[in-house]
């Protein structure tokens, strides 16, 4: 295999803080604790599902960055999106911060897409601090990708629920002590054929077996060298699904693998499958594995993304689910 | 991998669809909500002057309420995730779809948000439903005047 | 702190009983409820001999229960039907009717199979002056024509 899409950082740009707010029903996630602030409200106090969703954000970025003692002047550029048209409200939450932005967007996997934007920006030594974060809103994501969110419909077992949560890091050049970008890996669109979107997970669950190995050949790593492999939002069947197919590529799955969205909820069977969402992973990845680190739990970790690239346009006209994920390696030195 | 290997695998991985249990509750919810329709449609008859073919109508608008309250304090998706097709086939059902989708709609205004969304989900049924009894009416109608039945 | 977790424990579990328990007792009396109204009765004010219309409505097989009142010119009766002669209700009030008709060609036979009109003629026959009767009747003859 030609290694490709890979990214190596050789200032190890570091992720010195983080900023995650969550809505009120993740207060039944079991990270609940590690986050910053958690909102009564479901649209934050804000007029529209959709400001609210701008507004999580917002007060993520402030957070993020007032852990540094800086205010959004102090920071280069600001790397975010999320799941609804056009990304609207990111655009509203940059025009509230002004900070210099780009919109991306990589579905559910642009928790890491950012931060790898963000750490290429820091490397070419353009940026001192980059605000790199996603996140989600379920009502404003519910109704633009299923039905209305009070109408009855039952889903299967296979769904899984899309969390109100945003997740913002801040990059910079290297600092003692906090956790660094080392590497990365760009994804490629895999597309197997998966068309029902109440499956998400196992549509996804090729393109993070994909990039696991692509990552691994490419930068000559093994499973062993990693104290967590942590994927974004497979959900139960999703994880089944992965972890088989990286076993079939002769890659030990047994141990150190975990899944934020299986994860998020616990067991709660009323969420089915476990959480989705690009604030999801974004969530996680910033409280539970940056903590662990800097607490020293974790010394080196593979963050993988998955995000389905549908639309409900898409899958209406009877399209497949493309799905995309991005890995990142975050060490601890 | 290719694409039927994986559907292949998809398939034994992911969690079946437990039929039976499916086929249950939902009699089990659709056969409370009919009760409750029976009860209305009761309380109608008794205490108004209505007979059991015109009680229909303001049993309907009756059910249609309540479903309007459960929707709106958010129990009637909890109702249908447990019943399935039990909650969905009533007419309870239709009134969900139509007013979970004016809800959903209301930060767009009036005009265009609720009026131009609330049959959003339910235009189709009330479409195949009207087109499905045109195609029944006609039938019968043939079959009237060829003396097969009778009306 | 272990104590009050199995208290807790042992509330969730008592009040699934009580529901349980609750079910139970509503299923039952739901079943029994459905074994009652059944019977063929007969109220007659008028100077005919009910004796006809008893063997018709007696010998219908379709019937679960038959109500009947005679009052001056009219002939009232409220049927209720056996589960799948439902589908066939209208046809079996024209029989119905047609029979009775033939029996008393004099009188004004109205037969209906709606549950409304059967709840009523029962309320008739259990009012004691006959004052009202020929007004409520009459009323009952409208409903029956009333289409929404």
């Amino acid at each position: 295999m030609v290694a490709r899409g890979l990214l190596t950082f050789k200032t190890t740009p570091s992720i010195v803080a983080t900023g995650v707010t969550a809505g009120p029903l993740e207060k039944k996630s079991q990270f609940v604790d590690k986050f910053d602030k958690i909102y009564e409200d479901e649209r934050c106090e804000a007029k529209t599902n959709e400001h609210g969703h701008a507004k999580m954000m917002e007060d993520a970025c402030m957070i993020a960055l007032s852990k540094v003692d800086s205010v959004p002047s102090d920071a280069d550029f600001m790397l975010i999106g999320d799941l609804i048209n056009q990304m609207t409200p990111s655009n509203f939450a940059a025009a509230t911060v002004g900070i210099p932005y780009i919109g991306l967007f990589s579905a559910c996997a642009t928790s890491v897409s950012s931060l790898l934007m963000a750490a290429l920006l820091t490397e070419t030594g353009m940026s001192k601090c980059a605000i790199a974060g996603a996140s989600s809103q379920h009502n404003a994501v519910e109704r633009q990708f299923r039905y209305p969110n009070e109408y009855g419909a039952q889903k299967p077992e296979t769904a899984q629920w899309t969390v109100t949560a945003a997740g913002v890091a801040a990059v910079t050049p290297y600092k003692k002590g906090f956790p660094s970008i080392e590497c990365g890996t760009i994804g490629c669109v895999i597309d197997l054929g998966m068309t029902d979107p109440l499956n998400m997970g196992a549509a996804m669950a090729p393109a993070a077996a994909d990039t696991l190995t692509r990552h691994l050949t490419g930068h000559n790593k093994d499973v062993k060298d990693y104290d967590v492999i942590m994927t974004g939002d497979l959900g139960k069947t999703g994880f089944e699904l992965y972890k088989k197919l990286a076993g079939n590529q002769g890659i030990d799955v047994t141990k150190n693998f975990r899944d934020a969205g299986k994860e998020f909820y616990g067991a709660d069977p009323s969420f089915l499958s476990g959480a989705s969402g690009a604030g999801c992973s974004a969530a996680i990845f910033l409280t539970e594995v940056i903590d662990k680190m800097r607490a020293g739990d974790y010394k080196r970790v593979l963050l993988i993304a998955t995000g389905a690239l549908l639309s409900p346009l898409s899958f209406q006209q009877g399209d497949t689910i493309p799905c995309i994920a991005h890995a990142i390696e975050l060490t601890m030195k | 991998m290719d694409e039927k290997k994986y559907a292949k695998l998809e398939k034994e991985i992911s969690p079946k669809r437990p039929l039976m249990r499916n086929i249950i509750f939902a009699f089990l919810t659709g056969g409370t909500i009919c009760l409750v329709g029976q009860f209305v449609s009761l309380f109608y008859m008794t205490y108004f002057d209505f007979t059991q073919q015109t009680a229909s109508n303001p049993t309907v608008a009756t059910m249609i309420f309540f479903a309007m309250l459960l929707t709106g304090f958010g129990l009637y998706k909890k109702i249908a995730q447990f019943g399935g097709a039990g909650s969905a086939v009533p007419i309870t059902g239709f009134g969900n779809a139509v007013i979970s989708a004016a809800i959903e709609h209301k930060t767009e205004g009036y005009v265009l948000g609720v009026g131009g969304n609330m049959f959003k989900l339910a235009g189709s049924v009330i479409l195949f439903g009207v087109f499905s009894a045109f195609i029944v009416a006609l039938i019968k109608t043939i079959l009237v005047k060829f003396g097969v039945v009778s009306w | 702190m272990n104590k009050v977790m199995n208290e807790k424990a042992y509330c969730i579990k008592m009040e699934g009983m009580h529901i349980r328990k609750l079910s139970l007792v509503v299923f039952a009396v739901v079943l029994l409820s459905g074994c009652s109204g059944s019977g063929f009765r007969i109220d007659n004010n008028s100077s005919e001999d009910h004796a006809k219309a008893e063997e018709v409505l007696r010998n219908d097989k379709r019937l679960t229960s038959a109500v009947t009142v005679f009052y001056e010119n009219d002939l009232l009766t409220g049927v209720t039907l056996k589960t799948f002669s439902r589908f066939k209700k209208e046809k079996i009030e024209k029989e119905l009717k047609k029979k009775l008709e033939n029996s008393y060609p004099e009188l004004d036979v109205t037969v209906s199979a709606d549950s409304k009109i059967w709840m009523e003629t029962n309320k008739l026959i259990e009012l004691d002056d006959n004052k009202d009767k020929g007004k409520k009747i009459e009323k009952l003859k409208s409903l029956i024509k009333e289409e929404t």
